[in-house]
Protein backbone atom coordinates (compact mmCIF):
# COMPACT_ATOMS: atom_id res chain seq x y z
CA UNK A 1 0.00 0.00 0.00
CA UNK A 2 3.09 3.02 0.93
CA UNK A 3 4.64 1.42 -2.30
CA UNK A 4 1.54 2.33 -4.36
CA UNK A 5 1.25 5.59 -2.65
CA UNK A 6 4.85 6.51 -3.28
CA UNK A 7 4.50 5.54 -7.09
CA UNK A 8 1.35 8.12 -6.76
CA UNK A 9 3.49 10.51 -5.44
CA UNK A 10 5.85 9.66 -8.19
CA UNK A 11 3.86 10.15 -10.80
CA UNK A 12 1.23 13.26 -9.67
CA UNK A 13 3.84 15.78 -8.21
CA UNK A 14 5.61 16.46 -11.27
CA UNK A 15 2.36 16.45 -12.95
CA UNK A 16 0.58 18.41 -10.73
CA UNK A 17 4.15 21.23 -10.84
CA UNK A 18 4.16 20.87 -14.74
CA UNK A 19 0.41 21.98 -14.23
CA UNK A 20 1.12 25.13 -12.27
CA UNK A 21 3.53 25.66 -14.25
CA UNK A 22 1.58 26.02 -17.40
CA UNK A 23 -1.52 26.80 -15.67
CA UNK A 24 -1.95 30.08 -17.44
CA UNK A 25 -0.82 28.98 -20.92
CA UNK A 26 -3.73 26.14 -20.52
CA UNK A 27 -6.24 28.15 -19.75
CA UNK A 28 -5.97 31.43 -22.42
CA UNK A 29 -5.36 28.80 -24.93
CA UNK A 30 -8.33 26.81 -23.58
CA UNK A 31 -10.65 29.96 -23.27
CA UNK A 32 -8.94 30.98 -27.06
CA UNK A 33 -9.97 27.50 -28.39
CA UNK A 34 -13.73 28.36 -26.43
CA UNK A 35 -14.03 31.80 -28.36
CA UNK A 36 -13.07 30.06 -31.83
CA UNK A 37 -15.24 27.51 -31.46
CA UNK A 38 -17.90 29.53 -30.69
CA UNK A 39 -17.32 31.79 -33.30
CA UNK A 40 -17.25 29.35 -36.19
CA UNK A 41 -20.36 27.88 -34.53
CA UNK A 42 -22.60 29.39 -32.01
CA UNK A 43 -23.53 25.99 -31.07
CA UNK A 44 -20.39 24.40 -30.42
CA UNK A 45 -20.82 24.62 -26.81
CA UNK A 46 -23.83 25.34 -26.14
CA UNK A 47 -24.74 22.42 -23.43
CA UNK A 48 -21.78 24.30 -21.32
CA UNK A 49 -23.28 27.62 -21.51
CA UNK A 50 -27.38 25.90 -20.66
CA UNK A 51 -26.34 23.84 -18.05
CA UNK A 52 -24.38 27.04 -16.22
CA UNK A 53 -27.66 29.24 -16.94
CA UNK A 54 -29.69 26.09 -15.53
CA UNK A 55 -27.21 25.50 -12.19
CA UNK A 56 -27.88 29.49 -11.22
CA UNK A 57 -30.81 30.16 -12.07
CA UNK A 58 -33.04 29.03 -9.44
CA UNK A 59 -30.56 31.58 -7.21
CA UNK A 60 -31.59 34.60 -9.39
CA UNK A 61 -35.07 33.33 -9.49
CA UNK A 62 -34.94 33.53 -5.40
CA UNK A 63 -32.86 37.10 -6.08
CA UNK A 64 -35.14 38.42 -8.02
CA UNK A 65 -38.50 37.75 -6.11
CA UNK A 66 -38.06 40.77 -3.36
CA UNK A 67 -37.30 42.89 -5.64
CA UNK A 68 -40.34 41.85 -7.46
CA UNK A 69 -41.99 42.01 -4.27
CA UNK A 70 -40.97 45.73 -4.08
CA UNK A 71 -41.75 47.01 -7.27
CA UNK A 72 -45.41 45.44 -6.69
CA UNK A 73 -45.67 47.26 -3.26
CA UNK A 74 -44.48 50.86 -4.91
CA UNK A 75 -46.86 50.37 -7.25
CA UNK A 76 -49.95 48.99 -5.60
CA UNK A 77 -49.38 51.95 -3.21
CA UNK A 78 -49.29 54.34 -5.76
CA UNK A 79 -52.38 53.07 -7.83
CA UNK A 80 -54.10 53.75 -4.03
CA UNK A 81 -53.47 57.19 -4.68
CA UNK A 82 -54.96 57.71 -8.10
CA UNK A 83 -57.69 55.00 -7.66
CA UNK A 84 -60.50 57.41 -8.65
CA UNK A 85 -59.18 58.76 -11.74
CA UNK A 86 -58.06 54.89 -12.78
CA UNK A 87 -61.74 53.73 -12.37
CA UNK A 88 -63.21 56.58 -14.37
CA UNK A 89 -60.19 55.40 -17.14
CA UNK A 90 -60.93 52.33 -17.06
CA UNK A 91 -64.67 52.31 -17.06
CA UNK A 92 -64.25 54.39 -20.55
CA UNK A 93 -61.91 51.93 -21.97
CA UNK A 94 -64.37 48.98 -21.19
CA UNK A 95 -67.03 50.97 -22.87
CA UNK A 96 -64.39 51.54 -26.04
CA UNK A 97 -63.46 47.94 -25.40
CA UNK A 98 -67.07 46.29 -25.43
CA UNK A 99 -67.58 48.70 -28.84
CA UNK A 100 -64.90 46.81 -30.44
CA UNK A 101 -65.87 43.24 -29.27
CA UNK A 102 -69.18 43.25 -31.37
CA UNK A 103 -67.14 44.46 -34.28
CA UNK A 104 -64.42 41.48 -33.39
CA UNK A 105 -67.15 39.25 -33.08
CA UNK A 106 -68.75 40.05 -36.80
CA UNK A 107 -65.44 40.10 -38.58
CA UNK A 108 -64.48 37.08 -36.85
CA UNK A 109 -68.09 35.49 -38.26
CA UNK A 110 -67.30 37.03 -41.84
CA UNK A 111 -63.77 35.65 -41.74
CA UNK A 112 -64.57 32.34 -40.64
CA UNK A 113 -67.63 32.16 -43.71
CA UNK A 114 -65.10 33.14 -46.35
CA UNK A 115 -62.05 30.94 -45.27
CA UNK A 116 -64.20 28.37 -45.51
CA UNK A 117 -65.72 29.17 -48.93
CA UNK A 118 -61.76 29.46 -50.16
CA UNK A 119 -61.41 26.08 -48.21
CA UNK A 120 -57.88 27.76 -46.41
CA UNK A 121 -56.52 25.38 -43.39
CA UNK A 122 -56.11 27.33 -40.14
CA UNK A 123 -52.19 28.77 -40.39
CA UNK A 124 -51.10 27.90 -36.87
CA UNK A 125 -51.53 26.19 -33.71
CA UNK A 126 -50.09 28.51 -30.67
CA UNK A 127 -50.03 28.37 -26.79
CA UNK A 128 -48.21 30.60 -24.59
CA UNK A 129 -45.85 29.85 -21.49
CA UNK A 130 -45.78 32.65 -19.36
CA UNK A 131 -41.97 33.86 -17.39
CA UNK A 132 -40.24 35.85 -14.97
CA UNK A 133 -37.50 38.21 -16.35
CA UNK A 134 -34.17 36.75 -13.50
CA UNK A 135 -31.43 38.75 -15.19
CA UNK A 136 -32.21 42.10 -16.46
CA UNK A 137 -31.33 42.89 -20.28
CA UNK A 138 -27.51 42.19 -21.12
CA UNK A 139 -24.30 43.94 -21.10
CA UNK A 140 -22.80 46.55 -23.68
CA UNK A 141 -21.88 43.99 -25.99
CA UNK A 142 -25.46 41.62 -25.78
CA UNK A 143 -29.05 42.43 -25.73
CA UNK A 144 -30.20 39.26 -23.94
CA UNK A 145 -32.56 38.12 -20.85
CA UNK A 146 -32.46 35.24 -18.82
CA UNK A 147 -36.52 33.74 -18.24
CA UNK A 148 -37.35 31.14 -15.58
CA UNK A 149 -39.24 28.65 -17.86
CA UNK A 150 -37.17 25.97 -19.43
CA UNK A 151 -37.64 22.72 -21.49
CA UNK A 152 -39.66 21.36 -19.06
CA UNK A 153 -42.57 23.99 -18.99
CA UNK A 154 -42.71 23.60 -23.04
CA UNK A 155 -40.15 26.09 -24.05
CA UNK A 156 -37.96 25.65 -27.12
CA UNK A 157 -35.04 27.33 -29.03
CA UNK A 158 -36.05 29.79 -32.08
CA UNK A 159 -39.64 30.26 -30.53
CA UNK A 160 -41.02 33.97 -30.24
CA UNK A 161 -41.25 35.90 -26.56
CA UNK A 162 -43.48 38.64 -26.11
CA UNK A 163 -43.99 41.63 -23.76
CA UNK A 164 -46.99 44.27 -24.05
CA UNK A 165 -48.70 42.55 -27.02
CA UNK A 166 -45.13 43.27 -28.61
CA UNK A 167 -42.28 40.64 -30.18
CA UNK A 168 -39.27 41.13 -27.13
CA UNK A 169 -37.00 38.29 -29.08
CA UNK A 170 -36.38 34.76 -30.06
CA UNK A 171 -35.35 31.96 -27.22
CA UNK A 172 -32.08 31.81 -27.95
CA UNK A 173 -30.84 29.22 -25.20
CA UNK A 174 -33.72 26.59 -23.58
CA UNK A 175 -32.48 25.09 -20.97
CA UNK A 176 -34.49 22.94 -18.52
CA UNK A 177 -35.38 25.28 -16.20
CA UNK A 178 -34.16 28.34 -17.70
CA UNK A 179 -34.05 29.86 -21.04
CA UNK A 180 -32.24 32.94 -22.80
CA UNK A 181 -34.00 35.41 -25.17
CA UNK A 182 -32.23 37.42 -27.62
CA UNK A 183 -33.99 40.66 -28.05
CA UNK A 184 -35.02 41.74 -30.80
CA UNK A 185 -32.44 44.99 -30.19
CA UNK A 186 -29.32 42.88 -30.37
CA UNK A 187 -27.14 43.18 -33.43
CA UNK A 188 -27.44 39.85 -34.48
CA UNK A 189 -31.17 39.56 -34.33
CA UNK A 190 -32.25 39.19 -37.79
CA UNK A 191 -36.84 39.21 -38.00
CA UNK A 192 -38.64 38.96 -41.22
CA UNK A 193 -40.82 41.53 -40.85
CA UNK A 194 -43.43 43.89 -43.24
CA UNK A 195 -44.52 47.27 -42.67
CA UNK A 196 -48.19 46.98 -42.16
CA UNK A 197 -49.76 49.87 -44.23
CA UNK A 198 -47.79 49.04 -47.33
CA UNK A 199 -47.17 45.36 -47.45
CA UNK A 200 -43.68 46.06 -48.33
CA UNK A 201 -41.29 43.48 -46.38
CA UNK A 202 -38.24 43.65 -44.94
CA UNK A 203 -35.69 42.43 -42.31
CA UNK A 204 -35.18 43.80 -38.70
CA UNK A 205 -32.37 44.08 -37.10
CA UNK A 206 -30.95 45.55 -33.57
CA UNK A 207 -28.89 48.45 -32.85
CA UNK A 208 -28.22 47.39 -29.73
CA UNK A 209 -29.72 50.27 -27.57
CA UNK A 210 -33.25 50.56 -27.54
CA UNK A 211 -34.37 50.47 -31.34
CA UNK A 212 -34.53 48.45 -34.60
CA UNK A 213 -33.33 49.34 -38.37
CA UNK A 214 -35.19 47.93 -40.86
CA UNK A 215 -32.79 46.70 -43.73
CA UNK A 216 -33.35 45.16 -47.94
CA UNK A 217 -35.63 48.17 -48.92
CA UNK A 218 -35.42 50.04 -51.81
CA UNK A 219 -34.90 53.82 -51.73
CA UNK A 220 -38.58 54.29 -53.12
CA UNK A 221 -39.98 51.92 -50.77
CA UNK A 222 -38.06 54.26 -47.87
CA UNK A 223 -39.70 57.65 -49.40
CA UNK A 224 -43.09 55.56 -49.64
CA UNK A 225 -42.51 54.95 -45.39
CA UNK A 226 -44.44 57.53 -43.40
CA UNK A 227 -43.73 58.13 -39.37
CA UNK A 228 -45.94 55.79 -36.95
CA UNK A 229 -45.86 53.23 -40.16
CA UNK A 230 -46.65 49.57 -37.95
CA UNK A 231 -44.02 46.70 -38.54
CA UNK A 232 -45.21 43.53 -37.18
CA UNK A 233 -43.34 40.23 -38.37
CA UNK A 234 -44.20 38.50 -41.39
CA UNK A 235 -43.77 34.92 -40.93
CA UNK A 236 -41.59 34.56 -43.44
CA UNK A 237 -39.79 30.98 -42.55
CA UNK A 238 -42.35 29.55 -41.00
CA UNK A 239 -40.68 30.55 -37.25
CA UNK A 240 -42.78 33.49 -36.14
CA UNK A 241 -46.33 33.84 -36.77
CA UNK A 242 -46.86 36.72 -38.83
CA UNK A 243 -48.65 39.81 -37.33
CA UNK A 244 -47.02 40.17 -33.95
CA UNK A 245 -45.95 44.01 -33.59
CA UNK A 246 -42.26 44.58 -33.54
CA UNK A 247 -42.51 48.51 -32.83
CA UNK A 248 -43.77 52.02 -35.29
CA UNK A 249 -41.32 54.12 -37.73
CA UNK A 250 -39.89 56.67 -35.62
CA UNK A 251 -37.71 58.13 -38.29
CA UNK A 252 -36.64 57.52 -41.37
CA UNK A 253 -32.54 59.09 -42.11
CA UNK A 254 -31.66 58.57 -45.56
CA UNK A 255 -31.55 54.82 -45.97
CA UNK A 256 -31.55 54.47 -41.80
CA UNK A 257 -35.15 53.29 -41.15
CA UNK A 258 -35.40 53.18 -37.12
CA UNK A 259 -38.47 51.45 -35.29
CA UNK A 260 -38.95 51.71 -31.70
CA UNK A 261 -40.84 49.25 -30.07
CA UNK A 262 -43.71 50.14 -26.84
CA UNK A 263 -41.66 47.74 -24.95
CA UNK A 264 -39.89 49.33 -21.95
CA UNK A 265 -36.67 47.55 -22.22
CA UNK A 266 -35.50 49.00 -18.57
CA UNK A 267 -38.50 47.61 -17.37
CA UNK A 268 -39.45 43.99 -18.59
CA UNK A 269 -40.31 41.90 -15.85
CA UNK A 270 -42.65 39.02 -17.40
CA UNK A 271 -42.34 37.49 -20.82
CA UNK A 272 -44.66 35.47 -22.75
CA UNK A 273 -43.17 32.45 -25.18
CA UNK A 274 -45.05 31.32 -28.03
CA UNK A 275 -45.19 28.25 -28.84
CA UNK A 276 -45.93 28.36 -32.15
CA UNK A 277 -46.03 25.30 -34.85
CA UNK A 278 -47.02 25.37 -38.86
CA UNK A 279 -49.06 22.54 -39.46
CA UNK A 280 -47.22 21.91 -42.25
CA UNK A 281 -44.21 21.28 -40.43
CA UNK A 282 -46.17 19.04 -37.70
CA UNK A 283 -45.85 15.38 -37.49
CA UNK A 284 -48.07 13.57 -39.35
CA UNK A 285 -49.27 16.68 -41.14
CA UNK A 286 -50.40 16.16 -45.05
CA UNK A 287 -46.96 17.43 -45.86
CA UNK A 288 -45.22 14.79 -44.38
CA UNK A 289 -47.56 12.25 -45.51
CA UNK A 290 -47.10 13.50 -49.05
CA UNK A 291 -43.42 12.95 -48.09
CA UNK B 1 -12.16 9.93 13.49
CA UNK B 2 -14.83 12.67 14.64
CA UNK B 3 -12.70 15.73 15.73
CA UNK B 4 -10.42 15.02 12.62
CA UNK B 5 -13.21 14.66 10.20
CA UNK B 6 -15.12 17.65 11.93
CA UNK B 7 -12.08 20.04 11.85
CA UNK B 8 -11.18 18.59 7.79
CA UNK B 9 -14.84 19.50 6.97
CA UNK B 10 -14.63 23.18 9.07
CA UNK B 11 -10.95 23.99 6.81
CA UNK B 12 -13.28 22.62 3.82
CA UNK B 13 -15.60 25.48 3.98
CA UNK B 14 -13.49 28.07 4.98
CA UNK B 15 -10.84 27.39 2.09
CA UNK B 16 -14.02 27.66 -0.17
CA UNK B 17 -15.51 31.16 1.39
CA UNK B 18 -13.41 32.92 -1.41
CA UNK B 19 -14.80 31.60 -4.14
CA UNK B 20 -18.36 31.25 -3.64
CA UNK B 21 -18.61 34.90 -2.15
CA UNK B 22 -16.80 35.66 -5.71
CA UNK B 23 -19.80 33.80 -6.98
CA UNK B 24 -22.73 35.70 -4.66
CA UNK B 25 -21.27 39.16 -4.89
CA UNK B 26 -21.51 38.58 -9.19
CA UNK B 27 -24.99 37.01 -8.52
CA UNK B 28 -25.89 39.76 -6.55
CA UNK B 29 -24.92 42.27 -9.05
CA UNK B 30 -25.94 40.62 -12.52
CA UNK B 31 -29.53 39.40 -11.05
CA UNK B 32 -33.11 41.69 -12.03
CA UNK B 33 -32.26 44.80 -10.14
CA UNK B 34 -34.98 46.61 -11.51
CA UNK B 35 -33.03 49.79 -11.62
CA UNK B 36 -33.55 50.91 -15.43
CA UNK B 37 -30.29 50.92 -17.07
CA UNK B 38 -28.08 48.89 -14.45
CA UNK B 39 -27.05 46.28 -15.79
CA UNK B 40 -25.08 47.98 -18.19
CA UNK B 41 -22.93 49.96 -15.30
CA UNK B 42 -23.01 47.65 -12.61
CA UNK B 43 -19.53 47.30 -11.13
CA UNK B 44 -17.43 43.89 -11.84
CA UNK B 45 -17.57 42.52 -8.43
CA UNK B 46 -15.44 39.64 -9.89
CA UNK B 47 -12.75 42.09 -10.75
CA UNK B 48 -12.95 43.43 -7.38
CA UNK B 49 -13.32 40.02 -6.14
CA UNK B 50 -10.25 37.91 -7.81
CA UNK B 51 -7.96 41.36 -7.12
CA UNK B 52 -8.64 41.41 -3.39
CA UNK B 53 -8.55 37.47 -2.70
CA UNK B 54 -5.14 37.17 -5.26
CA UNK B 55 -3.26 39.71 -3.06
CA UNK B 56 -4.83 38.30 0.38
CA UNK B 57 -4.90 34.56 -0.22
CA UNK B 58 -4.29 33.40 -3.92
CA UNK B 59 -3.92 30.00 -2.24
CA UNK B 60 -7.45 29.73 -2.04
CA UNK B 61 -8.66 31.09 -5.20
CA UNK B 62 -6.60 29.42 -7.55
CA UNK B 63 -6.54 30.01 -11.38
CA UNK B 64 -8.50 27.11 -12.39
CA UNK B 65 -11.38 28.40 -10.00
CA UNK B 66 -11.05 31.86 -11.11
CA UNK B 67 -11.31 30.36 -15.06
CA UNK B 68 -14.24 28.84 -13.60
CA UNK B 69 -15.61 32.00 -12.42
CA UNK B 70 -15.03 33.46 -15.52
CA UNK B 71 -16.95 31.49 -17.26
CA UNK B 72 -19.91 31.18 -14.97
CA UNK B 73 -19.75 34.97 -15.48
CA UNK B 74 -19.56 35.27 -19.12
CA UNK B 75 -22.87 32.27 -19.49
CA UNK B 76 -24.94 34.21 -16.96
CA UNK B 77 -24.33 37.63 -19.05
CA UNK B 78 -24.65 35.58 -22.09
CA UNK B 79 -21.24 36.47 -23.43
CA UNK B 80 -19.67 34.58 -25.68
CA UNK B 81 -17.62 31.93 -22.81
CA UNK B 82 -14.03 32.25 -22.53
CA UNK B 83 -14.04 36.53 -22.23
CA UNK B 84 -14.17 37.32 -18.83
CA UNK B 85 -12.23 33.97 -18.09
CA UNK B 86 -9.33 35.42 -19.79
CA UNK B 87 -9.27 38.56 -18.30
CA UNK B 88 -9.89 37.31 -14.72
CA UNK B 89 -7.30 34.53 -14.67
CA UNK B 90 -4.83 37.25 -16.47
CA UNK B 91 -5.36 39.69 -13.00
CA UNK B 92 -5.24 37.21 -11.05
CA UNK B 93 -1.48 35.99 -12.50
CA UNK B 94 -0.35 39.24 -12.14
CA UNK B 95 -1.54 40.40 -8.88
CA UNK B 96 -0.75 36.98 -7.38
CA UNK B 97 2.84 37.17 -8.70
CA UNK B 98 3.29 41.02 -7.69
CA UNK B 99 2.01 40.35 -4.50
CA UNK B 100 5.16 41.04 -2.06
CA UNK B 101 4.44 44.66 -2.82
CA UNK B 102 0.87 44.25 -1.78
CA UNK B 103 1.21 42.05 1.95
CA UNK B 104 2.26 45.28 3.87
CA UNK B 105 1.32 48.01 1.63
CA UNK B 106 -1.35 51.12 3.01
CA UNK B 107 -4.75 51.16 1.64
CA UNK B 108 -4.10 53.97 -0.57
CA UNK B 109 -1.33 51.91 -2.53
CA UNK B 110 -3.15 48.81 -2.83
CA UNK B 111 -6.35 50.89 -4.49
CA UNK B 112 -4.15 52.47 -6.85
CA UNK B 113 -3.11 49.63 -8.26
CA UNK B 114 -7.00 48.18 -8.18
CA UNK B 115 -7.64 51.06 -11.06
CA UNK B 116 -4.81 50.18 -13.23
CA UNK B 117 -6.37 46.61 -13.06
CA UNK B 118 -10.06 47.36 -13.27
CA UNK B 119 -8.50 49.77 -16.45
CA UNK B 120 -6.63 47.13 -18.09
CA UNK B 121 -9.29 44.32 -17.43
CA UNK B 122 -12.41 45.95 -18.64
CA UNK B 123 -10.44 47.19 -21.56
CA UNK B 124 -9.73 43.92 -21.96
CA UNK B 125 -12.74 42.79 -22.31
CA UNK B 126 -13.97 45.21 -24.21
CA UNK B 127 -11.34 44.80 -26.65
CA UNK B 128 -11.78 41.18 -26.95
CA UNK B 129 -15.72 41.67 -27.16
CA UNK B 130 -14.73 43.75 -30.23
CA UNK B 131 -12.72 41.43 -32.11
CA UNK B 132 -14.80 38.50 -31.34
CA UNK B 133 -17.76 40.75 -32.99
CA UNK B 134 -15.64 42.45 -35.37
CA UNK B 135 -17.40 45.95 -34.02
CA UNK B 136 -15.72 48.39 -31.77
CA UNK B 137 -18.62 48.87 -29.37
CA UNK B 138 -19.44 52.37 -27.60
CA UNK B 139 -17.07 52.92 -24.59
CA UNK B 140 -19.05 54.95 -22.95
CA UNK B 141 -20.65 52.76 -20.78
CA UNK B 142 -17.53 50.99 -20.29
CA UNK B 143 -15.70 54.26 -18.72
CA UNK B 144 -18.93 54.15 -16.33
CA UNK B 145 -18.77 50.85 -15.38
CA UNK B 146 -15.47 51.15 -14.78
CA UNK B 147 -15.86 54.11 -12.73
CA UNK B 148 -18.55 52.39 -10.43
CA UNK B 149 -15.71 49.63 -9.96
CA UNK B 150 -13.92 51.82 -8.58
CA UNK B 151 -15.90 53.58 -6.43
CA UNK B 152 -17.21 50.10 -4.98
CA UNK B 153 -13.84 48.85 -4.58
CA UNK B 154 -13.24 50.35 -0.87
CA UNK B 155 -16.85 48.93 0.10
CA UNK B 156 -15.99 45.71 -1.27
CA UNK B 157 -12.67 45.59 0.05
CA UNK B 158 -13.26 45.98 4.05
CA UNK B 159 -16.27 43.60 3.66
CA UNK B 160 -13.92 40.73 2.05
CA UNK B 161 -11.35 42.15 4.39
CA UNK B 162 -13.54 41.30 7.52
CA UNK B 163 -14.51 37.94 6.47
CA UNK B 164 -10.99 37.14 5.89
CA UNK B 165 -9.88 38.56 9.28
CA UNK B 166 -13.06 37.09 10.97
CA UNK B 167 -14.19 34.06 9.01
CA UNK B 168 -11.44 32.29 6.73
CA UNK B 169 -8.59 33.17 8.98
Amino acid sequence: MRRRSGTFARVATPLKSWFQRFALTLMILTAGALLIVQRINPDGIYFVRVTIVDTFSPVLTAMTTPVTAGRELINNVRSYGSLRAEVLELREKLRFTERWEQVARTLEGENRRLWSQLHVTQDLRTDFVSARVIRDRGSSYVQSVLINAGREDGVKRGQAVLSSYSLAGRILDAGQGSSRVLLVTDINSRIPCILERSGVPAIAVGDNQNGVRLIRLTPDEIRDISLGDRVVTSGAGGVFPAGFEIGIVQETVGDQVIVVSNINWDRLEFATVVNFEHPDLLPGSAFETLQ
Amino acid sequence: MGYEFWGRINQLARGAIPFLLSVLLMLIFISSTGIPGFVKVAPSMTIISVYFWSISRPELLPLYLVFGLGLIEDALIGEPLGIQAIVLVLIAYTVSTQRHFFTFAPFGYIFSSFILAAAAGLGMNWLVNSLYYWEFWDITPLLVKAAMTVIFYPVVHWLLHKVDKNIVS
